[in-house]
């Protein structure tokens, strides 16, 4: 098997770059807007 | 162990041994949220620095990467990631709504730093924790590497920030 973390389908190192960006980035950025929304006074 | 209402009988805030005898207020009223004259920015600076250097530890020790020789680079990799992410949580909390408000002064703490629980203060407060933390994280990445200390790190051989 090769390298363990990644696949000979094209552009093969893009699940590395995705599985973050969705899985951590992407929320982080998700729940700091949402807390501005919900809480808003004005 | 005496109780007695802080102020008023008939409202329900009573001083007690735990928030107010002598060890419990020395000791909060000297914590760098609390004690007296620094600015918001040294109050992070100081808390930043204990959280860094508590939070290198877990990771090097018990991080994906504790078997190999990456351990200790990945441990402060994690902390200083870990301390970026609390310090987004710091500065998201002040801009919310109106921004931090000040607590009332209360049986403890006798008269709260102020210049603390404004949006400026708390942004200045968020910005001391990022750089302690960082800092923090870094001097325990350092002892546990440097020759002199590092057997501080690997007491009882079971295992240890390598």
């Amino acid at each position: 098997m090769a390298h363990v973390m990644t696949g000979d389908f094209a552009a093969a190192w893009l699940p590395s770059v995705f599985v973050p960006l969705v899985g951590i980035i992407g929320p982080a950025v998700a729940m700091a807007l949402l807390f501005n929304v919900i809480e808003a006074t004005e | 162990m005496t109780v007695t209402p802080v102020a008023d009988p008939c409202v329900g805030n009573l001083a007690t041994p735990v928030n107010s005898s002598y060890f419990s207020k020395a000791f909060l009223n000297a914590l760098p949220a609390y004690r007296p004259s620094l600015s918001p920015n040294r109050r992070g600076l100081e808390v930043g620095m204990a959280h860094g250097y508590l939070l290198y530890g877990p990771f090097a020790v018990t991080g994906p990467l504790r078997a190999t020789e990456y351990a200790s680079t990945a441990g402060l990799l994690a902390a200083i990631g870990l301390v970026s992410i609390l310090t987004v949580c710091l500065s998201i909390y002040g801009t919310a709504g109106t921004g931090p408000n000040v607590e009332p002064a209360d049986a403890t703490i006798e008269n709260p730093p102020a210049d603390l629980f404004t949006k400026a203060g708390w942004a200045e407060f968020a910005s001391g924790f990022w750089l302690g933390g960082c800092g923090g994280a870094a001097f325990a990445w350092f002892l546990s590497s440097m020759a002199l200390t590092s057997p501080l790190a690997h007491l009882g051989g079971i295992w240890g920030a390598s």
